[in-house]
């Protein structure tokens, strides 16, 4: 017979493993504040609807559902770095896809490959980013639903509000440099973090929902699109 | 391109280039075109008047060779190693092959039927069952406004197909470049697209495109990657799209107001020609506008000039790739049988599967989530058509 302490370590240790078994790959680490873990290896499918924005704001096109694959890790000016490989999933004849560098230590974005099809054929275009200025990843027309804030979210300690960082953003296009404001607004929720990023394009901002343990976030939306995780489901779409 | 140490170096490189490439492309637009129809002050010692007279020299040297070489003058480093947009300076851009022209197909009285009337014939051959192509179009493309048609079907299959440039005799029926042209507009009713802007419905509501946004969209899109942007040329309620395939634009910055005035002509396909037309018709838009700069001469902001009042583009769009019908397009024209008249390749079938490797996880992904299972291996081909060696890119360190 067990005595009444070692069953309410039994039990404890069922609830631990109970939790990692439904957090596979995945762990938030909480001192610093919330952001996704990833591991080579790890992979994940999100599902894009776009507006078809020509024709009215209740206007649709179908569904592409993108696999996002951690599929290595490189250095970039000493900067240790994931390759998140981003690509259609069963639709490789779209010849979108999308590799990025993003930082280890807080997934900031380093370097972008957008492919695209320019009259039929695959084209690469790369992105570099200037590791002295921090900005959130917006796709830049691309039509991957890569965006993704600057991590970690920390739990705002002195006001209930929610947590605004704003900066800007400088792209360099041919001889001209266009600077943007850009916002990175988050609150925390039960579940994770609420985030609403916005780099005064003419898209629009868009809010994302994380959630910890997952590892992207499980909805997003905007005038353009909306997304959802569908792989790994969230909690209540598995029950 | 961010802005970063690293990207000014391999930048340096590219504006090296970026003259010759600018003059060629002048060269372009000119063909385009024409297809379409003092001494110093005294008061100073003899020493001092030649070394100011040298200064001179130099500096009116220099303005001469910027001068010549306007492209080379687009850009210029400051100290803090940041770009500045140069007083005077001029953008070009041409695309090859042009999108081309087409008829718009307008709803009124419903032409397409007529050529959709033929595609059910050639669909019932092959297959024995009449789709029903022209009775949808009959009942759906029909009516509207006056200005209603497939001009956005003709945008986005002139930017993203090539174009269909003779007659061509497909079981045992002949169908015109017009037909075949028509087909390829239908098709694209619905496409994926980059969307920028708000569609004007009515005179009063919805901001159109703002001109720093749309600039932005000419450089990046149409300078860097040489994919054409397509414009609403309309600002108010009716549509009008039109391809764009080359601009020139032409700036004068203001540095103590903080402003650019810029003058941009838009080269656009037209779609105001007969169905078999071959080739593209040019249409010029010029636009001009005001860029707001900071004092790095970064852009931040922007007007349309005062005066030209609603000659700017409501919207610009970038077709990305075909989509299934969505609601725009007729359901019973199936891509397969438009791509068999056209005769362009249909999109490429996954590959046979490779010998078993790769991620486990992700090959559980694919067979949950995929209709049908596709290799790893088609997506590192696409890469590797885009001149990226998958191997090389994703050994660990």
């Amino acid at each position: 017979m067990l005595t009444r302490s070692c069953r309410l370590w039994a039990v404890l240790f069922m609830v631990g493993m109970l939790t990692l078994s439904v957090q596979p790959g995945v762990t938030a680490p909480e001192v610093d504040g919330f952001m996704p873990a990833w591991r080579v290896g790890d992979a994940w499918v999100v599902e894009a609807r776009y507006r078809n924005l020509a024709m009215g704001e209740d206007a649709w096109l179908p569904p592409i559902r993108w696999r996002f694959h951690v599929r290595s890790a490189r250095e970039v000016d000493g900067e240790p770095c994931f390759l998140l490989h981003v690509v259609p999933l069963g639709r490789p004849d779209l010849k979108v896809q999308a590799v990025l560098w993003l930082a280890q230590r807080d997934l900031r974005p380093v370097r972008v490959i957008d492919v695209f099809p320019l009259r039929g054929v695959a084209t690469a275009r790369r992105r570099e980013f200037d590791p002295r200025r921090l900005t959130p990843l917006f796709p830049e027309g691309a039509l991957i639903p890569y965006a993704l804030p600057l991590f970690p979210f920390a739990e705002p300690s002195h006001t209930t509000g929610p947590t605004v960082v704003v900066g800007e953003k400088a792209v360099a296009v041919a001889s001209t440099t266009f600077v943007d404001r850009v916002s990175q607004t988050w609150s925390p929720t039960p579940r994770g973090f609420v985030v609403e990023l916005d780099d005064g394009q003419p898209g629009g901002g868009i809010r994302q929902e994380w959630w910890k343990g997952l590892p992207w976030a499980v909805s997003q939306s905007g005038r353009a699109m909306e997304v959802r995780l569908v792989e790994p489901a969230p909690g209540e779409e598995r029950r | 391109m961010n802005r970063c140490a690293l990207s000014l170096r391999s930048a340096g490189v590219r504006r090296g280039t970026s003259s010759l490439v600018v003059l060629l492309a002048i060269s372009d637009v000119i063909e385009v075109w024409s297809s379409r129809r003092g001494a110093p002050s005294g008061g100073g010692s003899r020493p001092r008047r030649a070394a100011l007279t040298g200064a001179v020299l130099v500096g009116l040297l220099v303005a001469a060779l910027v001068a010549s070489f306007p492209a080379a003058a687009e850009a210029q480093m400051t100290a803090s190693g940041t770009f500045k947009l140069a007083p005077t300076g001029r953008e070009v851009a041409v695309i090859r092959p042009h999108p081309w022209s087409g008829w718009y197909w307008p709803w009124a009285r419903v032409p397409l039927a007529k050529v959709l009337a033929k595609y059910d014939t050639f669909v019932a051959k092959r297959t024995g069952r009449n789709p029903g192509a022209a009775a949808w179009e009959r009942k759906h493309h029909r009516g509207g406004e006056d200005w209603s048609g497939h001009c956005n079907g003709w945008a986005a299959a002139a930017s993203l197909e090539p174009e269909p440039r003779n007659p061509r005799t497909v079981d045992g029926m002949v169908f015109t470049v017009g037909e075949q042209k028509g087909l390829l507009s239908e098709l694209y009713m619905d496409c994926y697209h980059q969307f920028y802007g708000t569609r004007c419905y009515s005179s009063k509501s919805d901001p159109d495109i703002l001109p720093h946004h749309f600039h932005r969209l000419l450089l990046e899109y149409m300078k860097e990657r040489q994919v054409p942007i397509v414009i609403d040329a309309d600002a108010g309620s009716p549509v009008w799209n039109y391809p764009a395939y080359a601009f020139e634009t032409t700036w004068t910055t203001d540095v103590r107001r903080g402003k650019a005035e810029v003058t941009t002509k838009l080269y656009l396909a037209d779609d105001n020609v007969v169905a078999d037309f071959l080739g593209t018709k040019g249409l010029v838009k010029t636009y001009r506008y005001t860029l707001d700069l900071n004092v790095a001469g970064e852009v931040t902001g922007g007007a349309w000039a005062r005066g030209t009042g609603k000659n700017h583009p409501d919207f610009v769009w970038v077709p990305t790739a075909n989509s299934p019908p969505a609601g725009w397009q007729n359901p019973a024209v199936e891509e397969a049988m438009v791509r068999a008249i056209v005769g362009s390749p249909a999109p490429p079938s996954p590959p046979s599967p490779p010998p078993a490797s790769g991620v486990a996880s992700l090959s559980r992904l694919a067979m949950e989530g995929e209709p049908t299972l596709v290799p790893d291996q088609a997506y590192d081909t696409v890469l590797q058509e885009a001149g990226i060696d998958p191997a090389q890119l994703f050994a660990g360190d």
